[in-house]
């Protein structure tokens, strides 16, 4: 492969795979029922 | 069921179980055909590696976005289509069945196309196209008639198989959302996935296989200043994204009230785009290694659609190693992302109907997938149904899918005026907050990307033609068929909805106090809505007090 072809190879993975995996680290770390202005925000519990 | 003069009381709509459910639903319905068939051949026509700048603005710009105003209808108003477009306004319940009858067309035909995959899963065991691949498929399989018209000459091979599409359809539908619906993507899409991850790592040990990658990713920059360009990103993005209509209306109307709504469309919208990625890199090795093969340049091979699987793949099942193994991975892989495409796609057809005659969910999916079952291999399953598939889906997609879409969002936008309040509601319940950026996009951005595409398919169309096919066969089953839609989609939204209807039988916990003068379904019912025991939400009281 030309290294021209492998740079954009890399570079659509990175930006779409990692969208993907930004994407789902944002979602794990913000749950349904804490999510908008509806949700709890998160504080101390005692 | 029971009615609101009676009762307070009022059903619960059905429910996705999570929001992975849901998510994976939305991921099967996303992910089909388009992205296996269709995006390899778009990249690489439209500039190769730099195809990935215009295709990522596309899908920030308006696919996302799209799919966010999809999520924003179907969760708050909590209804199909019509349902969620009535409780809009009774004046945009017309868009909502428009949506639902382009869902029902495009159902009908790809049935066909998984029922071909599926049979050519089984040629691939031994090659059955033999040498000449196109004339297996046009001649020997689908056994296609010189005359166009639509005749009733039956193809045993396409007939059976489409079938048991229709069957399987049925049972899936039938058993509803969590157990059929949900399921059939949480257990579809790891083996689509699966599958898929298996035939480009195949593909990519073939000889030639980095002539092919080079011929998709070479950036060729120039392409960038062509508008045509540009389009053919938001076009692919569009049709890939199963945004617009209805599908994501319907699936957001099975959440609950509290659901991260556009965490979880980041999630879809970014998922879709990667089985498009990794579906470019296992076609175009396994067409480096055609061109190869052949002795021929990269160029000469690369197809899309049905010339893409169905010769282009069984040529390159028959020479290369593990050809066979090839075969079942790739139409396998048809088989099981159209599928779950076709799910969504029919739902929405049966969602609209229960809402509006308040059926139940089998009697409901016995007669909707009965009908559309029995007109599909009426139309399809004969030797004249590939051109009457080929004008039906032209149609459907760029002036139906289009025309729906654009229509929608100038009427929330512009004639409606509630982008505000979708925004509000997404915000309400969502991690990734929109704004101001979002409302410019939803409300000037897409509506003339749209009305560009929509406008320059139509006079295209309007002028040239389509294909070769004679015109009054275009006429009847492209134009006669689009303005079809739109006038009973007008007629469906005239009849009444009757207290066993959703609109009056069923409960809406996601709706706002600013919706309100617009629901007579809830006057007098009680309670009111308290969706949110927390206590954070200010909406507790009843709705219809409004604030």
């Amino acid at each position: 492969m030309d290294p021209i072809a492998i740079l954009f190879l890399v570079v659509a993975i990175v930006v779409v795979w990692g969208g993907m995996v930004a994407s789902l680290i944002h979602l794990l770390k913000n749950p349904d029922h804490l999510s908008g202005e509806e949700g709890i925000a998160p504080g101390p519990t005692t | 069921m029971s009615s609101t003069t009676a009762s307070p009381q009022k059903a619960n709509r059905e429910q996705f179980a999570g929001r992975w459910a849901f998510i994976f639903a939305a991921i099967g319905s996303a992910v089909g055909l388009g992205n296996i068939w269709r995006f390899p051949y778009v990249a690489y026509e439209n500039g190769g590696g730099a195809f990935i700048v215009p295709y990522l603005v596309a899908l920030l710009t308006a696919g996302i976005p799209l799919l966010f105003f999809d999520y924003a209808i179907g969760h708050r108003f909590k209804g199909s289509p019509p349902l969620a477009f009535r409780r809009l306004s009774k004046w945009t319940e017309s868009i909502g069945w428009w949506q639902v009858l382009i869902c029902f067309v495009i159902g009908v035909y790809y049935a066909a196309i998984i029922a071909y995959a599926a049979m050519y899963t089984w040629f691939s065991f031994d090659e059955r196209w033999g040498d000449d691949p196109e004339a297996f498929f046009f001649g020997e399989y689908l056994q296609v008639a010189d005359d166009v018209a639509p005749n009733l000459e039956f193809v045993p091979t396409v007939f059976w198989p489409m079938l048991a599409v229709w069957l399987i359809l049925l049972v899936i539908l039938g058993v509803g959302v969590k157990k059929g619906i949900a399921m059939a993507s949480l257990i579809g899409i790891p083996v689509l996935v699966v599958m898929f991850v298996i035939l480009v790592v195949v593909a990519l040990f073939l000889p030639g296989a980095p002539e092919g990658l080079n011929a998709l990713f070479t950036p060729n920059w120039e392409v960038l200043t062509n508008p045509q360009v540009w389009i053919a990103a938001y076009g692919q993005i569009f049709f890939s994204l199963s945004v617009g209509f209805g599908i994501m209306i319907t699936y957001a109307s099975y959440l609950k009230r509290r659901t991260n709504l556009t965490g979880s469309g980041l999630m879809v919208g970014f998922s879709n785009s990667s089985f498009e990625i990794l579906a470019g890199i296992g076609v175009f090795a396994a067409l480096g290694f055609m061109a190869q093969a052949n002795g021929v340049e990269v160029a000469e091979v690369v197809a899309n659609g049905i010339g893409l699987a169905f010769i282009a793949f069984p040529t390159i099942i028959s020479e290369a190693p593990a050809g066979a193994l090839i075969g079942v991975l790739f139409f396998g892989s048809l088989v099981v992302a159209g599928f779950t495409s076709l799910i969504s796609i029919l739902e929405v057809v049966v969602s609209a109907v229960k809402d509006k005659l308040g059926w139940s969910r089998w009697t409901t999916v016995i007669v909707v997938v009965g009908i559309s079952g029995l007109i599909s291999l009426l139309l399809f399953s004969t030797t004249s149904g590939i051109n009457v598939l080929d004008v039906t889906d032209a149609f459907a997609n760029n002036f139906g899918i289009v025309g729906a879409a654009l229509v929608a969002v100038v009427a929330v936008s512009w004639l409606l005026r509630r982008l505000d309040n979708m925004v509000n509601h997404l915000n309400a319940v969502s991690s990734f907050r929109v704004g101001r950026v979002y409302k410019v996009l939803v409300a000037v951005i897409l509506p003339i990307v749209l009305a560009y595409m929509w406008v320059s398919d139509v006079v295209l169309k309007a002028t040239e033609g389509y294909g070769d096919l004679p015109s009054w066969f275009v006429g009847t089953f492209g134009w006669g068929m689009s303005i079809a839609l739109i006038v009973v989609a007008v007629l469906l939204s005239l009849l009444p909805w009757t207290q066993r209807s959703a609109l009056h039988s069923e409960l809406n916990d996601n709706l706002e106090s600013d919706d309100l003068p617009e629901y007579p379904e809830h006057e007098g019912t009680g309670p009111g809505v308290q969706w949110d025991t927390v206590g954070q939400h200010h909406h507790t009281e009843h709705p219809g007090k409004g604030h």
